[in-house]
């Protein structure tokens, strides 16, 4: 049973099909329009952000991301800083400054102890490259200034995101200084066989023979600090990515897809045999409605769903944020190998907010907070011709040119396509009613402790 | 081609033996209508979560009795409707059954439950009325206040510090020192004697707090005018919660408030043991009362889940005490893992869960999930029911 009708959802617009708000006798729409209002149905749009909230996130910062080096001991066929992307630097061998590290660290502290002694936090320092192990030294450096800090200020963590080819020769001073480890690997020897050394050989026999033997000599470091990546690509998938890590490794790995963002157009037929065959699931373009993308849409239109005990109290909805952007640095801080601050790594090469000199750290919250409302008031137009723009995943920064007054968004769903979705999503649940029963009996409040 | 009748998933449908409540939690309309056999029986189809608000209505539209009503109330008030079906695919709606999707795991996730801090630093507590029945001569030790300082959540929507003449706690400066850096909201509470401490400058309180009186019954009289009369902190926007045990005194407010032009007040009863028939009179509520207010579904599932004047809310007495509500018992001691004491509250607590549907003789009210949670007024005068609605047999 389809949708029965509906109009936009953003220009005052409201939807209507049997199940979502029921047949209204006679389509009342003044009665449909009315629900909406009360029950705040569609999200307030936030979009404005100022400097005190540039500084508070800084102030709450749980992760700071550095670029140790552009240099990397493999040459994968689909690494970001590849001859896939616009920006080549594979051979690239810059190293961030320390002393730019610790004054980037020395800067951030000062924000913490302005912040009073509520609450002590936990900041995650991230060391990713290039190979970040062939610039052991730095990583060292790091963890062990920050030692000299007052736990009460900042107690401090730390992550590693290699490749696994040195792990052997550092392994002893990881293990002492808890360091978590995320290994890049894409599964079985095939599965892997982009990621190469630059004469062409594969790096899995070494690589794995390096987590046999942590796992041999450090199983409780191995267990519990271990993590994987894989990405994917045409020479693997899901079930084989998981067959592998959980017979050999007993864990299983988080699966990204390739970066689609900044592509070299000389490259894209080639990126497109690597990346079409093992895209993620798009039901709303290419696919049919299943369980997950169901229970998003009750999550997101059923007004049953709240993310806490304490939003049933709250009045109105938390405001949602134009597009699926962070909120600078409310993910993360992150330090390039050229000592250029932004806000993640996928989008510095594009937008960088700071940089970190010899004579300190060069950053203004209330300039970062302004450029940030350009860049969304210039998003604004197309956001607002979308159909889903709760369920956004896109990143702005990724979109926004230079010079270019309206960005085109490859995500925005139009009205075709949004019919398709709702139609699916209804057709779905009439034949699958169990999707909602289910999910609302494994989301019971009464219960209000797990397990 | 069979007929079902649906309800709208903005309507809730309650029920016990005798009668049936319809409430549209859009336009507050709300029907409550008798039943039979065949009602029953119907309505349980309906509350099976299985079904889908949508159940099949043999012999429509040759209905009778109250299955009749029923259904032309449904059609004619727009609760709901029916629908003409082929085969075994019936239209679905979503009934409206809450889910949370982040419930704490670990103690930090269960700090983030905490919403409003109440933190008495000293005295007896005589003038806070929510804390009248505990007898302290404390004050909270600076390392103990400050270790529950460092566990606040940053999420915190407000914090209020109290006590029998806070002004007057040792560590005073420096605690409004390093609140002044926080970012959630403070609210400083004094009983309205403490207000000509203020315009000493060691007692100065910045902007970044609010500020509020608490003026009890017996207060009343000239001394509070002058008080207002000499308002030493004119500039600063102060709210007065005025404690009124008569109609009486509720008139004397009306006239302070026009006198002294105190655009932020609020007056609330206080029950003294002796007048209960002015909390009969104007705070019992009734089914009009009920239904002349529009509830939306957000709120009725908060009725449903939580107690909603209790929940997310921990009082610290002087004596280190930590209370989820100050009528029961403490759940432990300030310098306790703040996760672990919320976590105790969430697994074996008696507050922050307390609904009425828990409770006699409102368990088996029509109206029980409309009805506000449980509060302070209840332990005091004893009874769960501050109301006068006469209750139908289960």
């Amino acid at each position: 049973m389809d949708i029965m009708f509906y109009f936009n959802t953003r220009n005052n617009g409201y939807i209507e099909s049997i199940g979502l708000w029921g047949c209204i006798p006679g389509n009342d729409v003044t009665k449909i329009k009315q629900h909406i209002n009360n029950n705040n149905v569609f999200p307030t749009w936030n979009y404005c952000i100022n400097g005190s909230l540039v500084i508070k996130a800084l102030q709450e910062l749980s992760l700071i991301t550095l670029e140790v080096t552009k240099g990397c001991n493999l040459k994968c066929k689909y690494c970001i800083h590849g001859d896939l992307y616009k920006c080549n630097e594979t051979f690239v061998q810059k190293q961030l400054s320390t002393e730019h590290i610790i004054s980037l660290i020395d800067y951030l502290v000062d924000y913490w102890e302005k912040q009073g002694s509520t609450p002590i936090k936990s900041t995650n320092i991230g060391f990713h490259g290039g190979e970040p192990l062939v610039n052991f030294k730095l990583i060292q450096d790091v963890v062990e200034y920050t030692k000299s800090i007052d736990p009460s200020v900042r107690k401090f963590t730390f992550s590693i995101f290699t490749n696994g080819v040195l792990l052997d020769k550092y392994i002893d001073y990881l293990v002492d200084n808890n360091i978590h480890l995320s290994v890049s690997l894409d599964g079985n020897k095939y599965n892997n066989s982009y990621r190469v050394y630059p004469n062409g050989i594969a790096s899995f026999d070494r690589v794995t023979q390096n987590l046999d033997m942590i796992k041999e000599k450090y199983p409780v470091y191995f267990n519990s600090m271990v993590k994987f990546t894989s990405v994917l690509h045409d020479r693997n998938n899901p079930e084989e990515i998981r067959i592998f890590f959980q017979n050999r490794y007993g864990k299983l790995p988080s699966v990204n897809e390739l970066e689609s963002f900044d592509l070299n157009e000389d490259k894209l037929e080639e990126f497109k045999k690597m990346f079409s065959a093992n895209k993620k699931e798009n039901f709303l373009l290419m696919g049919e409605a299943d369980d997950k993308a169901v229970i998003r849409h009750i999550i997101n239109r059923s007004n049953n769903v709240f993310d806490n005990y304490n939003d049933l109290l709250h009045k109105s909805k938390k405001p949602v944020y134009l597009t699926q952007t962070c909120q600078p640095f409310g993910k993360k801080l992150f330090l390039s190998a050229n000592s250029e601050i932004a806000f993640c790594q996928t989008i510095y090469k594009k937008h960088t907010v700071g940089y970190v000199s010899d004579t300190g750290v060069h950053l203004d919250p209330k300039k970062i907070a302004d450029d940030y409302n350009n860049l969304v008031k210039k998003m604004l137009a197309e956001c607002q011709e979308c159909y889903m723009p709760e369920e956004c995943s896109q990143c702005m920064l990724k979109l926004v040119e230079e010079g270019s007054d309206r960005p085109v968004c490859p995500k925005r769903v139009t009205k075709e396509m949004y019919t398709e979705y709702v139609s699916k999503i209804w057709n779905y649940l009439e034949a699958h009613p169990e999707t909602y029963t289910h999910f609302i009996e494994e989301h019971n409040p009464k219960q209000a402790v797990n397990g | 081609m069979v007929n079902c009748l649906y309800l709208n998933p903005f309507v809730f449908c309650w029920h016990n033996s005798e009668k049936v409540l319809l409430y549209d939690s859009v336009t507050g309309t709300s029907d409550k209508l008798d039943i039979d056999e065949e009602l029953s029986s119907l309505l349980k189809k309906l509350d099976n979560i299985n079904n889908m608000y949508c159940v099949q209505l043999e012999n429509y539209p040759n209905l009778y009795s109250n299955l009749k009503i029923f259904v032309e109330q449904i059609r004619e008030k727009g609760y709901g409707g029916i629908a003409e079906c082929e085969g075994d695919i019936k239209p679905v709606v979503l009934p409206p059954r809450p889910a949370i999707l982040r419930k704490p795991v670990k103690t930090t996730d269960y700090i983030e439950q905490l919403n409003t801090l109440i933190i008495s630093l000293n005295g007896n507590n005589s003038l806070f009325p929510h804390i009248g029945s505990h007898s302290i001569i404390n004050e909270i030790p600076w390392t103990n206040l400050e270790k529950l300082l460092n566990m606040i959540p940053s999420g915190l929507k407000q914090l209020v510090i109290t006590g029998d003449n806070p002004l007057f706690y040792t560590e005073w400066e420096k605690l409004i020192k390093i609140l002044k850096n926080t970012t959630f909201p403070k609210t400083v509470l004094l009983a309205y004697g403490a207000l000509e401490y203020l315009v000493e400058s060691k007692y100065e309180i910045d902007s970044s707090f609010e500020l509020e009186f608490e003026i009890l019954p017996q207060f009343l009289g000239s001394n509070i005018e002058n008080i207002l009369q000499n308002r030493i902190l004119s500039d600063r926007k102060i709210k007065h919660v005025f404690y009124i045990t008569s109609e009486a005194e509720y008139e004397a407010v009306e006239i302070l408030a026009e006198k002294f032009a105190l655009d932020n007040i609020d007056i609330r009863p206080w029950y003294n043991g002796n007048n209960l028939q002015f909390f009969e009179d104007n705070v019992f509520l009734s089914e009009e009362d009920l239904k002349n207010q529009n509830f939306s579904r957000r709120e009725i599932f908060a009725h449903q889940i939580l107690n909603t004047n209790f929940f997310g809310k921990l009082t610290v007495l002087p004596d280190g005490n930590v209370y989820a509500n100050i009528n029961m018992k403490p759940l432990g001691k300030i310098g306790d893992n703040l996760g672990e004491l919320i976590k105790k509250e969430f697994v074996s607590g008696e507050s922050w869960f307390k609904t009425r549907d828990k409770l006699e003789p409102c368990g088996k009210c029509l109206f029980r999930h409309l009805c506000p949670s449980p509060s302070d007024y209840e332990y005091q005068l004893g009874r769960h029911n501050l109301c006068n609605i006469v209750h139908e047999k289960s």
